[in-house]
């Protein structure tokens, strides 16, 4: 008798689960984790944005990309585009340069995929994203693993075609690509396995592909595009360069990030430790604040709430909470960027501060 | 740098430690399951517990939010470190040694850490796949992708 994969598996995570015998430990007694730590990357970018900024459309871009790689949502359709004509689309979200819009434009904050054709053989049929696509796909691990996944029905089926990217943090590569078999109930055709277009890092791979029953034609695809990475990797230890500053505040290319998303205060706390990054997104690099001629400045809006006055050192926030009551609530921390020389605002980030108790 | 200090001498609030002492079980194997690290697993274990126990009073659907802090804090964990992993131990059959049992084994500690929590979910917890990708934070479909994938790379690793 043939016992099946899954029921195997499901033998051993058993066996292996009653092998392990919990510790006892309860929450409340001594032993337990510290509540809040110091953040050590750039993990978590939902911080809210300073309303009265400016945005270009990359910024806004950027912070949508953020949400969506957080919380693992899917991205609008943006494909096929009805114009066909010259000039860049009017919703701004495509990287295609002007007068050269791709028919097919699907895009994630991990991976943006341009073609002039896309066909895929099933069932004697062929098949090609054109209505009502849904793109989505696992933001994954920065430089190291996504997907791109369209979704759509043709011909009164379903059909998908799933792409599978790597990194190894120098180059990117479709690791893996598949497409349904156009039959109902759809189920996958045999994978087409990588590595394909291997590509360097902040590179668009273009040229025409086939992969068995996949084909892309005039295809330009970049998987782990600049901006997301500048967002997703801890920058630390790179070396600022004081005299571009204020060119780079001029282009918008810097923007302040916080390290995460909220600020939880549990009841009895004494401080939080706390850092914020000042990147150049232009050439991904993590900005000094000190002796660059940059400060930042941090405030908390409610100080009814939260009695602090917060100690800035670099990108470092030490809100010193043991002066003053602590009331249950939120409240947020107002985070500012300045140029020392003349006080011009570089970014500001609003971070939710959340109080628990007393 | 300063970091908050914990609340000391403060009471269990009601509810959690029925709720504490059936799910402790559960969430220190799920942990070590996913991290594939007994140690590891404790801390990913009793970090999630001791924020559902900080939260306990406004988190609406406790074992939910148990469960995806467990895994993703053990997937982001494990992101962060070497790749050996450990040797879990099984519960012995009567038949001796399982060889086939130890060699799935091995081949599910060297799975990526998504593609192992989902099979983790999936084929100890029972979880569906709309369970699972509200755990993980990503779509049904991309569920049943990540275990495809990871059935299909644990069958090509095992011997026929």
């Amino acid at each position: 008798m043939t016992i099946s994969l899954e029921d195997r598996l499901s033998d051993v995570l058993d066996r292996q689960a009653r092998a392990l015998e919990p510790p006892a430990w309860h929450p409340a007694d001594g032993r337990r984790r510290p509540l809040v730590t110091t953040v050590p990357a750039v993990t978590d970018l939902s911080a809210r944005r300073s309303a009265r900024l400016g945005r270009d459309r990359r910024r806004l871009w950027l912070a949508t990309a953020a949400a969506v790689a957080l919380t693992g949502g899917a991205v609008a359709v943006l494909a096929p585009r009805p114009d066909l004509g010259t000039g860049p689309p009017a919703d701004g979200n495509g990287p295609g340069p002007a007068g050269a819009v791709a028919p097919f434009v699907f895009e994630t904050p991990q991976v943006r995929l341009e073609a002039d054709a896309i066909t895929v053989e099933a069932d004697g049929r062929t098949f090609t994203p054109a209505v009502d696509v849904d793109v989505s796909g696992d933001p994954g691990v920065p430089e190291e693993y996504t997907t791109l996944e369209l979704t759509w029905r043709e011909q009164g089926v379903e059909m998908r075609i799933n792409l599978y990217f790597s990194s190894d943090g120098s180059d990117w590569w479709l690791s893996e690509a598949r497409v349904y078999n156009g039959r109902d109930p759809g189920d996958w055709q045999e994978e087409q396995m990588g590595p394909f277009l291997q590509t360097p890092l902040g590179q668009a791979y273009e040229g025409d592909v086939d992969l068995g029953p996949l084909h892309l034609g005039g295809l330009r695809l970049e998987a782990f595009p600049a901006d997301e990475r500048c967002l997703t990797t801890d920058q630390s230890g790179t070396e600022p360069d004081p005299e571009r500053i204020p060119q780079l505040v001029e282009a918008g290319t810097l923007r302040l990030v916080s390290t995460a998303s909220n600020i939880e205060i549990p009841d009895g706390a004494s401080g939080y430790g706390y850092r914020v990054l000042l990147l150049d997104l232009e050439r991904c690099t993590q900005l000094s604040v000190d002796g660059t001629g940059v400060s930042i400045e941090a405030t908390v809006a409610d100080p009814d709430m939260l009695a602090s006055d917060p100690v800035v050192s670099g990108g470092h926030i030490d809100l010193s909470i043991d002066r003053g009551p602590v009331a249950a609530g939120t409240t947020s921390l107002h985070v500012v960027a300045r140029l020392d020389a003349t006080g011009q605002e570089i970014d500001a980030i609003d971070v939710p501060i959340v109080i628990d108790g007393p | 740098m300063r970091t908050a200090t914990p609340t000391t001498g403060s009471e269990t609030p009601p509810g959690f430690d029925e709720f504490f002492a059936a799910a402790w079980p559960f969430a220190y194997r799920l942990a070590v399951l996913v991290t594939h690290d007994r140690a590891a697993g404790e801390d990913v274990a009793q970090e999630a517990m001791t924020r559902l126990y900080a939260g306990w009073a406004t988190i609406e659907r406790p074992e939910a939010y148990l469960r995806a802090t467990i895994v993703n804090t053990a997937i982001n964990w494990r992101r962060r470190q070497a790749t050996s992993r450990d040797k879990l131990p099984l519960v012995s059959r009567p038949e001796a040694v399982d060889l086939a049992a130890e060699e799935l084994s091995d081949a599910l500690a060297g799975l990526p850490e998504r593609q192992r929590a989902v099979l983790v979910l999936r084929y100890w917890a029972g979880l569906s796949e709309a369970e699972i990708a509200d755990t993980l934070g990503c779509r049904p479909g991309t569920v049943k992708s990540l275990a495809s994938r990871a059935l299909h790379r644990l069958s090509k690793e095992l011997p026929r």
